[in-house]
């Protein structure tokens, strides 16, 4: 059984664009995916993939606010927490949060991640971190 | 989910994750694909427990990778409310064409949902068609 780690991010340009950012911002080599209108990256056995996600708001994850999703899974018998994924999507979230954009880091569409939740709340000024 | 299932007599096999990534299901059952969805226990998760939107967002992320899922949520507060509520806002407005069953398992609950086939349904003249029954 796998769950999903989705890093949610908002951006209203279109998602080829925002597929050639986070490359550029990130370094990680986005490629027209499988499936119509995603792209895809794997870096060594991470595989990731950036979709305008289906989701809705539940409670304080606010995932209507954000347009875009940068998905992994990760198998069973993995803590979430620590999953190269999870690692991985922490990363880019941290970036991208640097450049100005608005993400919001999801464990299994039910929890924000701790550990991004808490570099959020310890910055000062403004918080992008989630709406 | 699948020792339950094999106890019932069928046929489990679980899917390795794909090399390379991609969408796939968890669980073969006699040869058809199984997704199963959980919710963390109260005691894994921070927050409030699963809501009908909880519910919604777990069958939409399994319409893309199985025509049967199950929806685990011992522990978690999940409750059959919750599930026939987030099945209801499914039907409604989710992809719920990708689906063919939902099973539902939890404290003190055991449901299913089974798409009654379309054809059956005689469209009203001047009207549109029906939406499929659904029936937990």
């Amino acid at each position: 059984m796998s769950r999903s780690i989705d890093l949610f991010i908002q951006r209203d340009q279109p998602i080829e664009e925002l597929a050639e950012e986070v490359g550029r911002l990130c370094g990680l080599s986005l490629q027209p995916g499988a499936l119509p209108g995603t792209w895809a990256a794997d870096e060594g056995e991470v595989h990731v993939e950036l979709r305008t996600h289906p989701y809705i708001d539940d409670g304080d994850l606010v995932l209507e606010h954000y347009r875009y999703a940068l998905s992994g899974r990760v198998a069973n018998g993995t803590r979430l927490s620590d999953a190269p994924v999870t690692v991985l999507l922490r990363m880019v979230s941290e970036t991208l949060r640097k450049a100005g954009l608005s993400t919001l880091l999801v464990h299994d569409l039910q929890y924000r991640d701790q550990a991004v939740a808490a570099v959020v709340a310890a910055e000062p000024g403004p918080q992008s971190g989630g709406k | 989910v699948a020792r339950r299932l094999a106890d019932e007599g069928h046929d489990v096999r679980s899917l390795r994750e794909s090399r390379g990534g991609g969408r796939r299901p968890d669980l073969a059952v006699c040869g058809t694909a199984v997704e199963v969805k959980s919710f963390a226990s109260a005691a894994d998760r921070p927050g409030s427990p699963p809501t009908d939107r909880s519910v919604y967002n777990k069958l939409v992320d399994a319409s893309g990778q199985a025509p049967h899922v199950v929806l685990t949520g011992y522990g978690s507060g999940l409750t059959e409310a919750t599930v026939r509520r987030g099945l209801a806002r499914f039907t409604r407005s989710g992809p719920s064409a990708a689906l063919t069953s939902v099973a539902a398992l939890g404290d003190g609950f055991d449901l299913a949902w089974t798409r009654s086939p379309v054809s059956e349904r005689r469209p009203v003249p001047g009207r549109s068609r029906p939406a499929p029954a659904i029936g937990l």
